[in-house]
């Protein structure tokens, strides 16, 4: 399987700042700190941010769901979470690949986070639908 | 990362993230209710350094699992810190137990 290089550009600020260094005294100590660091992982990175994004998206969208709706529509978010988990697992791209897998159970998340919404309405902790039958229980 | 079944190669990487993802939200909660419970809201400043390092440590790593978990969970603990800042109201709303040992608080909220 052909994996998918999201970040085509690594810099190497070892090669471009210590190539005509002598490797000794405090200098190699700089070599090896820049071993170190001369690796930016952008891919990581930019998986985290986006895996940060889709769960600050859910957050909004559970509570308006449940105000809307109720929590009865959680077949609809476990279905579509566990359908984006599976279809992660048939993508060569490695980074859509873990954006799909990272929706998908940020949506079962959302699925339990759903009945907890409703909890919290009944509690009084959440606002509550007035056009909207809540049954206690 | 990918697995042959059969001449079927399917790419783990993306459930092994997304699993990664859905157990740092989990610790994400569980660390704002205990840490506001035990250390007060000033449990952000632990949420900031750990979330700001292990950012660190994920532009630094090679191996894209490992840097991608740490990316994960680092963003997770920089929302903590809203999160725990939060978590003290919803506290003194009455929604989450106090910590009865804390006596400044008990009094701020008596009269």
């Amino acid at each position: 399987m052909k994996s998918f290089n999201a970040c085509p550009i690594n810099w190497n600020w070892r090669s471009a700042n210590f190539a005509d260094a002598p490797g000794n005294g405090p200098v190699v100590v700089l070599q090896n700190t820049a071993f170190m660091f001369g690796f930016i992982n952008y891919e990581g990175f930019l998986v985290g941010l986006f895996a940060f994004l889709i769960i600050g998206i859910f957050h909004p969208v559970v509570i308006r769901v449940e105000y809307h709706y109720g929590k009865g529509v959680w077949p609809f978010f476990l279905v579509s979470g566990i359908v984006s988990a599976t279809a992660s697992l048939f993508i060569a791209q490695r980074f859509i690949s873990v954006l799909l897998g990272v929706l998908g159970f940020a949506l079962i998340w959302s699925t339990l986070e759903l009945f907890k919404q409703h909890q919290r309405v009944l509690k009084g902790q959440a606002k509550r639908n007035p056009r909207r039958n809540y049954h206690e229980s | 990362m990918s697995m042959t079944l059969f001449s079927l190669t399917i790419q783990l990487s993306g459930l092994i993230i997304g699993a990664v993802a859905f157990g740092s939200i989990a610790l994400g909660r569980y660390l704002t209710i205990k840490g506001e419970y035990y250390f007060t809201r000033r449990f952000w400043i632990v949420f900031l350094i750990l979330g700001g390092l292990l950012l660190l440590l994920a532009l630094v790593t090679p191996h894209f699992l490992v840097s991608a978990s740490c990316s994960i969970l680092g963003f997770t603990f920089l929302w903590g810190i809203g999160e725990v800042i939060e978590q003290e109201k919803r506290v003194q709303k009455g929604w989450f137990p106090e910590n009865p040992n804390r006596k400044k608080f008990k009094k701020k909220r008596s009269p």
